[in-house]
Formats: structure tokens, C-alpha cells, sequence
């Protein structure tokens, strides 16, 4: 994909972008708005990466169609929407994080049943691993799938899933033996019985509607179990894996885009800054621009090899220390009551806020870009 | 704040000077209270009862603005005051609209905005400063107590090294800001580093709470009630410094 038109692509996205900075604040104060009209605000079956059969209207530039079921046309597009809204973005409907998994992990039947379901109107979907007291060690978790005559049970409480309150279709991880290789995920119809999505209220990213899943012997069937026909190392936790590493680059550029937001703000509310202020400001420019380098490459690593993570984890660690970095120097930028004068910064602030927990933490992205550099996975010149 | 949390620690003593001697800010000014009272304060009871207590102490039934025209007080307090102080004498507080409410604990903060009050008074700076070293403490002790009870693979969260080192950044944001603070000359500009290191603390002790830090009713409305202080009544820049 060539840089212009990728640059083509990100035109597109600004325009696209207008209608979700309108409703930031509202979706803010009240994320089920999500539901009721953000779907209809921006074209959301051309934005979530709909396979081409599902989609067939798709965005076009220079007259080729564009799926957005890339990481680099979706890091593009999606930075310049989270510049809006991250939050409008993350509350959008269609596969997420589920669709990578359905992706790796699902038969004929499943993938058919998951995409009907989810391009039929706007659906919701989710991605459901972390548990109250398992996050960053998700080898821990305790939610069951266990055998009950001529079906399954599922069994456990997950933490901090994102848009399960209005989904109709998600995936969780579950454990079927003890070890790694006990871990297999299933696709979930939230009206079963025994299943219940609590929305949990935060700080920033409201649109997103974080919850807590709680399932008491939710029935599942042998067709919901995903992977089945794959072999014994191809789980849940390898799907799981690969998926992080397609969605960081993604997660990635949302914080990039909050910084750019951040930025944006800050020289468009004050005029006459002094030398010093100049002077960080550049450095902030020098910064976003170096990071959108990173996160394109990162893109562009999850495209071609979606097992190696070590550049996703990289992009991750800098566009999220930037978001948060930038949000905070600006409120002292914008003189005393920043945050009660501008609502939209002290959104931003809150908003960057979030990216250090998605996909992992800092310190697990750390780990996973050491142990990728210490195994020659950053293509320097070592490898040349 | 959480209460799934032991409660932490006391607290070192109510911020002895690192030399052992009272600092020259423990000159309590005439009167007034100490200052570092209002950091065991926060530390024991949280912002809105620091807050009601230095209210209490520097403004008693006047509405405090900052430099920016805010006021952000508790509930309560808020309510019991009938006035500010313009920059042409005293004023009622009637019909003064509310800009927000920021929920923490089991009250909610209340901002306003004065139209043309009078400079802040001092006092209230410094304790708003000392009230967000409390907080920070409190905080940190939280989050230390949150990951002694986490395990990965069977061990403590707290003892993993990437974790102690976060830890250790924050504990000595925490020190710099009363080491600044017990030798407060005056100096705006040191006032100023002190919230910038406690914002930095503030962070780092999010990271270390992990999502639980995320949620609107979690240790994380404190940090923003502590932040919303320092944006409402930061200390005066070099030129408006007396
Ligand atoms: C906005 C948002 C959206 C989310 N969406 C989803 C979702 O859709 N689905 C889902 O399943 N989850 C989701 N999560 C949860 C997220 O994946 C977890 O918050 C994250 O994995 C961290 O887990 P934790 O919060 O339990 O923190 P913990 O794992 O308890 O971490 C606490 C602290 O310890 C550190 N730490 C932990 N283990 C190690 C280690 N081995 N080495 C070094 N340091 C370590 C961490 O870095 C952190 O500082 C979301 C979270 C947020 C905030």
C-alpha cells in the first residue's frame, strides 16, 4: 500500500471523524447513546472491517475498494477517528477483537453463523479473558467450560470486557483441562440463560461500556466450542496471542490519535506561546510523527505475521506514554480551571488513561519487546 | 476509597523535616492551623475531609477561588458558605451556577465558577498542596496493599521487579514533594513542582492498580480529585507571585 494512498485513506477518515467529535461529550455523559444513534452518525459497516462478502459497499479510494480488514488501513483510518472519539470508536458496532479470534479459530458453520449474526444490523460483540484477580496473568483464569451429559457449562466471572452490555455474540476464554493448552474459546449468544453483562461505571472511555460478565452454567453447545478441529496447540491462548497482536497496533494509534487531539487543542486554544512552550511543543510534533511511524510499522508487522507481537509491543509502549504525557502538560498549558474550561481536555485526559490496560499493561508490553528484541524479531541490523 | 483495601500503614509521623528539626514552614502562621495537619488528614480520611477541614481552617463560610475564578469543594461545605470575596469586597454566592460534580467516597466535590473574585489566598494554596501529598500517600499505600494481594504464577504481584521499580519511582515522587514542602520559603516555583511530582506520582500508582485504577467508583477518583485540586487552585505563576 503505498503512502499516498494511505494518505488518501486518512483524508476519507477526517472527514468521517466530523460527525463523532459533535457527540463526544454526549456519549461521555451517557454510553448507551452507543445504541441508539452513533451507528447512525457515521457509516459503520464500511469503518469495522466487515469480510467483502459482508460488505458491499465498501469505502473506496481511487476507486479500489478499501475493507479496513487490514491493521495498516485500519491504523490509519482509526487514528484519524479517535483524534474525534476514541471512545465513539471503541462503541462502534461489528467484530472487534472476537472477529481475529473467529478469524484464526472458526469451522465453515461458525465463521457463517458469527458474520450473519454480525453484519445483519448493528451488533455488538466481545472479547471476554480477563478475570477479577487474573489480568496480566491470564494463564490464572478460572472460568470453566465443563462437560454436562451431551453438553457444556460455562462457568466464571470475567472483568472489564468492553461493549458486553449490548452485545448479542462474544467470545470467552475458558479453562477445560489445567496447563496452556487447557484453555479453549467459545463463542457465547448472550441470551442464553446464566449469562449476564453488568456494566461497570469508569473514569474515561465511557462510550466503550466496560462490564463484568458473570456466567452460572451457561449451556453450551459442542458447535459453540471454537477450535475444535483444530489441533491441541492451536487454542484458545495461541488465538488469543495472535489477536493481541493484530489489536495493539490498533490500540496503539486510538492513543495516538488522543495525543494528536491533545496537541490539536492545545495550539488551537492559545495564541503567543513563549519560547519554552514553543520548544515542547515541537518536540511533541517530532514525537507524534515518529510514533505514527512506529504504529505503521507495527500495522504492517501484525499484517504479515500476526505470531510475532514484538513491534506491536513497541508502538504501544510509545503511543500510550505520549497520550497520557500530552494530555497532562496541556491542562497546565491552558492556565488555571483548564479541565472546567475545556471539557473536552479533561475527556482526553481521562481517555488516555485507558491504553495502558488494554491489550496489557506497560510492563507487559516490556517484557514481550525484550524477549522479541533477544530473539532478533525487530529486523535490525543484525539480522542484515 | 477502595474497601477491599487494609487500611494502610500509619503514616511516618505527621511529616517530621528530614532533618529531625521543625521546618521553617512549621511555623504555624498566625492564625491559622499548621498546614501538615491537612496532610494526615488526607491520609486518613480522604479529600473530602480534608478538604471540609481546611475549609474549615482558612476560609470559614467563604467560597475559596482559584486563580482561575473555580471553587471546588465538598458538598457540604460548599453549601454552608455564603459568600466570596470579589475583587471589590465581599459578595453573596447566591445564584451562582454549578460547573460539575465529581463524585469521591460517598460525597461529591462541587465546582463553581466566581465571576471576578479576588487573588487566592496563600494559605489555601499551601494547604491544598500539603492536602495532595496526603493523598498521594494514602494512594500509594492502597496500591501497595492492592498487589500484595494479586499473585502471578503464585507469587506476590508487589515483588515482581518491574513492579517494585514502579513502586520506587513513585515513593520518591512522594519524598521529593515533602521534602519540598517541608522547606516552603514561598517559592511559588517549588510549589509548582510539587503538584507536577505528585501528577507524576498520581499515574504511576494508576499503572500500578491496573484497570481497577479505570473505574469511577476505584482508588482512581481520588487521583482525579487530587488532579481537579491542582488545576482548580494551582499556585500562582512568576508573575502573579507577590
Ligand atoms: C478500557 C479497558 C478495556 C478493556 N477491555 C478488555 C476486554 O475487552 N476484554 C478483556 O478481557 N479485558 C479487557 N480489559 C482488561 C485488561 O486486559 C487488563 O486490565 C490488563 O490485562 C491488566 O490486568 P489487571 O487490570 O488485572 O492488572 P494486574 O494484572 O493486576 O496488574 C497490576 C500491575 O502489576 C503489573 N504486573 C502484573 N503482572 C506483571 C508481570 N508479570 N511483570 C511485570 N509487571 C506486572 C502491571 O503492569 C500493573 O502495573 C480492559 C481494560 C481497560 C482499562
Amino acid at each position: 500500500m503505498t503512502t499516498e494512498f494511505l494518505a488518501d485513506l486518512r483524508a476519507l477518515a477526517r472527514d468521517q471523524a466530523t460527525a463523532l467529535r459533535a457527540t463526544a461529550l454526549d456519549l461521555d455523559r451517557d454510553p448507551t447513546l452507543a445504541t441508539t444513534g452513533l451507528h447512525r452518525a457515521v457509516p459503520w459497516r464500511q469503518l469495522v472491517g466487515l469480510p467483502a462478502a459482508y460488505n458491499t459497499d465498501p469505502l473506496r479510494v481511487r476507486g479500489r475498494p478499501v475493507l479496513l480488514d487490514t491493521c495498516v488501513e485500519q491504523v490509519t483510518v482509526l487514528e484519524e477517528l479517535a483524534r474525534a472519539d476514541a471512545g465513539a470508536v471503541l462503541a462502534l458496532p461489528g467484530p472487534s477483537m472476537s472477529g481475529s479470534v473467529i478469524a484464526d479459530l472458526a469451522d465453515d458453520e461458525q465463521r457463517e453463523r458469527y458474520w450473519n449474526t454480525v453484519a445483519d444490523g448493528p451488533t455488538w460483540t466481545f472479547f471476554g479473558m480477563t478475570e477479577p484477580a487474573h489480568g496480566s496473568d491470564p494463564g490464572g483464569m478460572t472460568t470453566t467450560l465443563r462437560p454436562d451429559g451431551d453438553r457444556l457449562l460455562l462457568t466464571g466471572t470475567k472483568r472489564y470486557v468492553g461493549n458486553a452490555p449490548r452485545a448479542r455474540l462474544g467470545v470467552v476464554f475458558a479453562r477445560r483441562h489445567s496447563g496452556p493448552l487447557g484453555v479453549v474459546a467459545v463463542l457465547v449468544d448472550t441470551s442464553r440463560p446464566g449469562f449476564e453483562a453488568v456494566p461497570l461505571p469508569t473514569l474515561g472511555l465511557r462510550g466503550l461500556q466496560l462490564s463484568e460478565l458473570r456466567m452460572r452454567d451457561v449451556p453450551i453447545e459442542a458447535a459453540d466450542v471454537l477450535g475444535r478441529h483444530r489441533s491441541a496447540t492451536r487454542q484458545g491462548m495461541w488465538a488469543a496471542t495472535r489477536t493481541f497482536h493484530r489489536y495493539r497496533p490498533v490500540v496503539s494509534c486510538l492513543a495516538l490519535g488522543v495525543a494528536q487531539a491533545a496537541y490539536d487543542l492545545v495550539t488551537a486554544e492559545r495564541r503567543g506561546f513563549r519560547s519554552h512552550e514553543r520548544h515542547l511543543l515541537d518536540g511533541w510534533a517530532q514525537r507524534l510523527a515518529g510514533t505514527r511511524a512506529l504504529v505503521l510499522a507495527a500495522a504492517r508487522s501484525a499484517d504479515r505475521d500476526p505470531a510475532d507481537g514484538t513491534l506491536a509491543s513497541a508502538a504501544k509502549i510509545r503511543a500510550t506514554g505520549l497520550a497520557e504525557e500530552i494530555t497532562t502538560t496541556a491542562v497546565r498549558m491552558l492556565g488555571p480551571g483548564a479541565r472546567w474550561e475545556h471539557p473536552l481536555l479533561d475527556k482526553l485526559v481521562r481517555d488516555a488513561r485507558a491504553f495502558e490496560f488494554m491489550e496489557g499493561t506497560g510492563n507487559i508490553q516490556r517484557l514481550t519487546l525484550a524477549q522479541g528484541y533477544l530473539q532478533g524479531r525487530l529486523g535490525d541490523a543484525r539480522a542484515a | 476509597m477502595t474497601p477491599t483495601v487494609a487500611p494502610p500503614a500509619a503514616p511516618s509521623g505527621p511529616a517530621p523535616s528530614p532533618t529531625g528539626r521543625p521546618a521553617p514552614s512549621s511555623r504555624p502562621r498566625a492564625g491559622s492551623v499548621d498546614p501538615r495537619r491537612h496532610r494526615l488528614v488526607a491520609y486518613t480520611e480522604g479529600p473530602a475531609a480534608a478538604l471540609a477541614a481546611l475549609h474549615d481552617a482558612v476560609s470559614p463560610a467563604v467560597l475559596p477561588a482559584g486563580p482561575g475564578g473555580h471553587t471546588l469543594l465538598p458538598a457540604e461545605t460548599d453549601a454552608a458558605c455564603d459568600r466570596y470575596v470579589a475583587c471589590d469586597g465581599p459578595r453573596s454566592r447566591a445564584g451562582l451556577p454549578e460547573l460539575a460534580r465529581v463524585p469521591v467516597g460517598d460525597t461529591d466535590l462541587v465546582a463553581r465558577r466566581l465571576p471576578r473574585p479576588a487573588p487566592p489566598d496563600p494559605a489555601w494554596s499551601t494547604g491544598v498542596a500539603w492536602i495532595r501529598l496526603g493523598l498521594a500517600e494514602r494512594l500509594l499505600a492502597a496500591a501497595a496493599a492492592h498487589l500484595r494481594g494479586r499473585s502471578v504464577a503464585g507469587a506476590p504481584t508487589l515483588n515482581l521487579p518491574l513492579v517494585r521499580a514502579m513502586l520506587a519511582d513513585a515513593a520518591a515522587g512522594v519524598a521529593e514533594a515533602r521534602a519540598l514542602l517541608d522547606t516552603d520559603d514561598g517559592d511559588p516555583s517549588a510549589l509548582r513542582r510539587v503538584h507536577e511530582g505528585l501528577d507524576e506520582v498520581g499515574r504511576r500508582c494508576l499503572h500500578l492498580f491496573g484497570a481497577a485504577g479505570f473505574l469511577a467508583d476505584g482508588p482512581g477518583s481520588e487521583v482525579r480529585a487530587s488532579e481537579l485540586l491542582a488545576d482548580t487552585y494551582p499556585p500562582p505563576t512568576d508573575l502573579e507571585a507577590p
